[in-house]
């Protein structure tokens, strides 16, 4: 993307264990980290001392739609459509004349959120003598035993598409998973179809749950995530736009989108990791968000993601 | 343009198979084989045939591959077949375009929708104690992730400059195929390799459809339902499986290469529906305006395209909403033949766009669309200029195809003969 490219951040979101987006701010601002503790399901296990940062209390809008969508949300669609929220109510964009048809939604999403205690009761009734799966058992007995909306917690596009019903986005959309590299793809993408006029205003979403027990272990086990690192659920949101003509005066400017591939000998190497935790496939979003909204911080804003990408921008601020 | 095709369909491994059985009209869809269903109501898929073969040979292929870890490569392929048919289909496609490897001018982008559960390996560890941890390890290391294929491929065939999973749910093929298009033609990548692969014929994969309403049932004893997209007598979804995947270079490059190629592509749209998580916008506006906006990226007016091939799920909500759409879209949509290769391939989830984006290259280079086999009266919500029975002649230029996700996501992409 060429480097001249420069976009304005009209709004964002974030929803971390700190909170919304205010509320992280100045947690981080005062020195604060987040709290991580080990897992009671992970006890006993080679991953007993694993740290997740776990955020329970989250309040939801008090808008009778979303409140009604929620039983359609896993965790993961539930963080996006909170940060999507704050960032589309900040901006207002389509008060302000932007047209839903030519407003693009690029997602993120991280591994699977399940319902672990769904899918071990489901297990648990689909074993056979030996202890091996049946799938005549599952079929005819374990499938009883889910709840019908199941399947929508297990869809990877769910959490862009309860965002778009949600804010009535329908323009063009990308989803990419499982890690960090899709966030930072996102956001490449945005800046490109913005740049070549496909859209007008893109909504850029991305959230994850690693603190979750099973995604926990998967990414402990697939090596992306450091012994003493912590693995933090968030949500972030940012919405971007190059149009002219907009009030946008205060409006930071981001900039020199790049991902391509670092050298193999490369970890993941995550700027946010010490004071906020790894948010995985949330994390390029959860840096742009913060490095535009609460430049004292003063983030590195390059990293390099879990599938071997590095990914920077630059911010400009007014 | 498309320089390289791989193909892996419930026609069997390889695009030529793919295009004999699309030119005869042969359906793949058969009884289920690959585990047992007891009583359950959904007895009929369109499996890829002889899959075990394919596995034993590439768990023989890929064996030093840690990639599988802790799983061997026969556990872990015969748990997660797609990945196998992605490797198939990246193998073909790469070697159709005369590519021994990816580089650091190439892009990999693949669609897919879900990370399976290797469920089989289950009996492998420890689950008789209901609280017992390793049950919750072995869940975590029984998920087959999404990238696995991604890695698979660069493993074998070097690394790619970028690497990127979309999951678009059933618009993942078309997303990943329409973004890959882009960056070539901008000249961000020499080359792309794209396309999707998926299998949903799983336990967990068919019950969460079943679960959702969306499956063809029937009861357990034949006659099984069958695929039937737009009939009036059309009862849902047959779930398919495969992999399709694409080289994509340069228009010019090729030409002067003098190379082989199937085709161009000429545009691509998306859009969301931002209607419903469970049903399509009944106007279908949502798949207008993704078509709309193909036929705006590739310079053309409706009255262009020649053919369309349908997304077309055999769906009680979606056939007619397509249909609706076409129709407000294409005013001499009375004499564009649309055709529903899911009556005979099932419908193949996050890989169905991309075996329909081979059936369109199927078209132009063999002039012939193929039909949609299990139509006999269709629905009048659902009229279109169906093409029935037996394949009929193309003789064209300009093919579009649709693919529309759960949840609302919509894409559409054109291609052009060469000329």
């Amino acid at each position: 993307m060429p480097k001249s490219c420069e976009l304005f951040a009209l709004g964002a979101g974030l929803i971390t264990p700190f909170g919304d987006l205010l509320a992280t701010i100045r947690a981080l601002l005062k020195g604060q980290r987040v709290q991580s503790t080990t897992l009671k399901l992970l006890e006993g296990s080679p991953l007993a001392n694993r740290l997740a940062a776990v955020r329970t209390d989250i309040n939801l809008p008090t808008d009778p739609f979303f409140r009604k969508m929620r039983k359609y949300m896993s965790r993961q669609s539930l963080l996006a459509a909170l940060a999507a929220r704050e960032a589309m109510s900040t901006v207002n964009p389509f008060k302000r004349g932007f047209d839903p048809n030519r407003t693009g939604l690029y997602a993120a999403v991280g591994l699977a959120a399940v319902d672990q205690k769904a899918a071990l009761e489901v297990l648990e009734a689909s074993l056979g003598k030996e202890y091996n799966f049946d799938s005549e058992l599952f079929f005819n007995k374990a499938l009883r035993l889910v709840n019908p909306l199941w399947a929508f917690e297990t869809l990877a596009n769910m959490p862009a598409c309860v965002v778009s019903v949600l804010e009535g986005i329908k323009g063009e959309s990308a989803i990419y998973s499982p890690f960090e590299d899709g966030a930072a793809q996102a956001l490449c993408e945005a800046a490109e179809c913005l740049e070549r006029g496909e859209v007008d205003l893109a909504v850029v979403v991305a959230s994850d749950s690693p603190d979750e027990p099973s995604n926990l272990a998967q990414i402990s086990l697939l090596g992306y995530l450091g012994d003493d690192e912590t693995a933090c659920g968030a949500g972030a949101a940012l919405i971007l736009t190059n149009r002219k003509g907009l009030d946008k005066a205060f409006a930071p400017r981001l900039s020199n989108f790049s991902l391509y591939r670092a050298p193999i000998s490369e970890g993941p190497r995550d700027p946010l990791s010490l004071i906020l935790g790894r948010t995985m496939a949330a994390a390029p979003l959860v840096l742009a968000v913060l490095a535009t909204e609460a430049p004292e911080l003063k983030l590195e804003t390059n990293m390099v993601c879990s599938q071997g990408h590095t990914f920077s921008f630059r911010v400009n601020l007014n | 343009m498309v320089s390289g095709l791989g193909v892996v369909s419930p026609m069997g491994v390889g695009k030529s198979l793919f295009f004999e059985a699309l030119a005869q009209g042969w359906g793949g869809l058969r009884p289920i084989e690959r585990f047992e269903l007891g009583e359950f109501d959904v007895r009929w898929a369109g499996e890829v045939p002889y899959s075990n073969a394919l596995i034993e040979d590439l768990a023989e292929s890929y064996a030093a591959s840690t990639i599988f870890s802790p799983w061997s490569a026969v556990d872990s392929l015969s748990q997660d077949p797609k990945v196998a048919f992605c490797l198939k289909a990246a193998e073909e496609a790469l070697n159709d375009a005369g590519f021994t490897s990816l580089g650091p001018e190439s892009l990999l982008h693949l669609g897919t929708s879900l990370e399976t559960y290797r469920l089989g390996t289950a009996g492998v560890v420890n689950l008789s104690d209901k609280l017992n941890i390793e049950k919750l390890i072995a869940q975590a290391s029984l998920r087959a992730p999404l990238d696995m294929a991604m890695k698979l491929i660069e493993e074998r065939y070097g690394r790619a400059e970028l690497a990127l999973t979309n999951c678009s749910a059933c618009a993942a093929a078309l997303q990943a195929l329409g973004q890959a298009y882009r960056a070539v033609r901008d000249g961000r990548f020499e080359m792309a390799l794209a396309g999707a692969f998926d299998s949903m014929i799983n336990p967990l994969g068919l019950g969460g459809f079943f679960l959702l309403g969306a499956l063809a049932v029937g009861s357990p004893e034949p006659p099984w339902p069958l695929c039937q997209p737009f009939d009036l007598c059309r009862r849902g979804l047959v779930m398919g499986e495969g992999a399709a995947l694409m080289v994509l270079e340069p228009y010019d490059k090729v030409k002067a290469q003098g190379r082989k190629a199937y085709a161009e592509i000429i545009g691509y749209g998306a859009s969301l529906d931002a209607y419903g998580l469970s049903a399509p916008d009944p106007e279908g506006l949502g798949a207008y305006r993704a078509m709309r906006a193909a036929l705006a990226d590739a310079s053309i007016k409706a009255e262009d395209v020649d053919h369309i091939n349908a997304h077309a799920t055999a769906t009680r909500l979606n056939d007619p909403a397509e249909a609706k759409a076409i129709r407000a879209l294409f005013p001499n949509w009375p004499r564009v033949p649309v055709t529903a290769i899911k009556s005979m391939i099932g419908h193949a989830i996050a890989a169905a766009g991309a075996l329909e984006a081979a059936s369109c290259l199927f078209t132009i280079t063999e002039g012939l669309m193929p039909p949609n086999v299990g139509l006999e009266r269709f629905d009048s919500d659902c009229e279109l200029n169906h093409v029935m029975g037996k394949a009929q002649a193309f003789n064209g230029s300009i093919v579009l195809t649709n693919s529309f996700g759960f949840g609302g996501q919509n894409a559409a992409m054109i291609f052009k003969a060469l000329q």
